[in-house]
Order: C-alpha cells, then structure tokens, then sequence
C-alpha cells in the first residue's frame, strides 16, 4: 500500500508545472481593427491533499520548464492572466481578446489526493489602427494688443 | 489504516465548493477589464439525489449546501450576472462547461478504470469577459 501512494503521488508531482502551447492565430476575428499574432493556451496543475492541503502546484514565473512549487496552491486566474502578459510581452501584444478559463479537477487514489487543472486560452493581438499623429506645434502669433 | 483512510476520504466527499475568481489586466483593455470564472461542483447519488455542493449563496458563511442541486448552469450565470450587475458592467465572450463523472474510478499508472456510478460528481465552469457598459465589444 505505502508503494502505491508513493508511486502515485510522484507521477501526480510530474504533472504539477505550467505549460504554454502557441498556436498559429486564426484568420478571423470577432474583434475589429487588430491584427492576430498567435493563440495560445495556458495550463496550470497542483496536487492537494484531502482536497484543500496543497502539496505541490506549477511555477506561473517558468511555463514549459517542468518547474513547481511546494506547500502552494498558484492555480489562480490571476497567474492564468500573468502568463499571458508574459507572453504578450514576448511577442509584442497589446491586447487579448476571447479569454476563456476552464478549471476541472481529477481523484487520485480515492480523494486522499487531488488533482486541478487551470487551462487559459486566448488570441494575442496587435492593435491595427496606427496612432494618431502628434498634432504640429501651433506657431505663436503676435498680435497687437495682446501682450507676448 | 485502512478505515483511517477511508474515513479521511469520506470527510473530503462531504464539501462543495462554489468560487468566483477573477482578474483585471491591462491586456483586456481598452473596452474589458476583468476576466472572471464563476464554478461550482457537488455530489450525487446514482446521478439523481443530490448529496452536497457549493453554497451558491458567495456571502453566506456556509462553504456547502446538502441535499440541495446548485451545480447547475442557471445558478451560476445568474451569480455571474449579479456579480456584473453590481459593477455596472456587461458580459462579454462567455464559455460555458457542465460535465458529469463517476466517482469511484481508479488509475493504474496508463489505465483508467470507472467503477459502477454509485456516487457521481458533477461541475459547472462559466468564464467570461467583463466589459465597461457602451464598450465597442
């Protein structure tokens, strides 16, 4: 018995780390005047204890690097949304659109162990409309009466 | 040890949860500020009876509800449209999940074996932008 829960819960802890999957975008948008440069879906998984003690959960600071942290529980749309401005940053986005967040969950070895998982998905985009031109100086008119 | 842990189990099977979480970003704007994720999830008896859930009622001090089925779609849109109502916003680009799953179902490593569905768990996942009232979304 101690052999199956130890072995279950260590392959549980591979599955607690973030994952970001880029995609190409799409080529429609329901959003007008923006430029599509990728989707992306962001996941993020933790293991609990007797369904609220949280023993592991992934690193949002590190997706793809397998990386997570101990005794904390970072499934948060909070740190959904981090990895998405991470991203953004990245590619030069000014914007999200069509955000949607789904959370489910997994029993491992009769709810003695847990296990979450936060996927966000969302179309990084470039706004279109260029930026207004800064308005030329006004030249200063001198005009009689008027002090300078 | 064994009914030890059957019993911790057991405690873990008699609560719901019902959450409301959300974030606000400058990547949602200029028109939406918050990204929000209402969910709810319970149990019930061979699919039918309803044995505890998320007490969709977010200001009662009461995490769960028993004998009561509050995991359904309706609730929680309309806690997410109050939640709205109440900022004066509107709801833009909703996603809706319901799914149903046997309890007892036990992993062996590759191999994933649903045992009969004498207990059931059931969730209920919206996720919805929110966006500012004349916003052009």
């Amino acid at each position: 018995m101690r052999q199956v829960i130890v072995a279950v819960a260590m392959s549980a802890l591979v599955g607690c780390s973030t994952t970001l999957t880029r995609l190409p975008p799409p080529r429609a948008l329901k959003t007008a005047g923006v430029v599509p440069i990728e989707a992306i879906e962001v996941s993020n998984a933790n293991l609990l204890l007797l369904s609220f003690i949280p023993i592991a959960s992934g690193d949002p600071d590190a997706p793809n690097a397998g990386a997570f942290r101990w005794f904390t529980d970072t499934l948060s749309v909070a740190n959904q949304v981090q990895m998405l401005e991470a991203e953004a940053a990245r590619v030069g986005a000014t914007r999200a659109v069509e955000v949607t967040t789904l959370k489910t969950d997994e029993s491992l070895l009769f709810f003695l162990l847990l296990r979450e998982k936060m996927h966000t998905s969302a179309i990084l985009v470039k706004d279109s409309t260029p930026a207004p031109a800064p308005r030329p100086a006004r030249a200063l008119v001198q005009r009689k009466g008027l002090k300078k | 040890m064994r009914s030890l842990a059957f019993a911790l189990a057991l405690t873990s099977l008699t609560t719901g949860c019902f959450t409301v979480d959300s974030a606000s970003s400058a990547l949602l704007e200029p028109d939406a500020d918050e990204h929000v994720i209402v969910r709810n999830y319970g149990w019930n008896l061979f699919g039918v009876i309803p044995l505890v859930c998320g007490n969709a009622d977010i200001d009662s001090s009461w995490g769960s509800t028993f004998f009561k089925d509050e995991v359904t779609l309706e609730i929680a849109h309309g806690v997410l449209s109050k939640y709205v109502a109440d900022s004066g916003r509107e709801i833009c680009d909703i996603v809706v999940m319901a799914d149903r799953k046997a309890l007892w179902s036990v992993q062996l490593f590759v191999v994933h074996i649903s045992l009969p569905w004498v207990v059931q768990y059931k969730e209920v996942n919206v996720s919805a932008t929110l966006v500012r009232k004349g916003g052009t979304r």
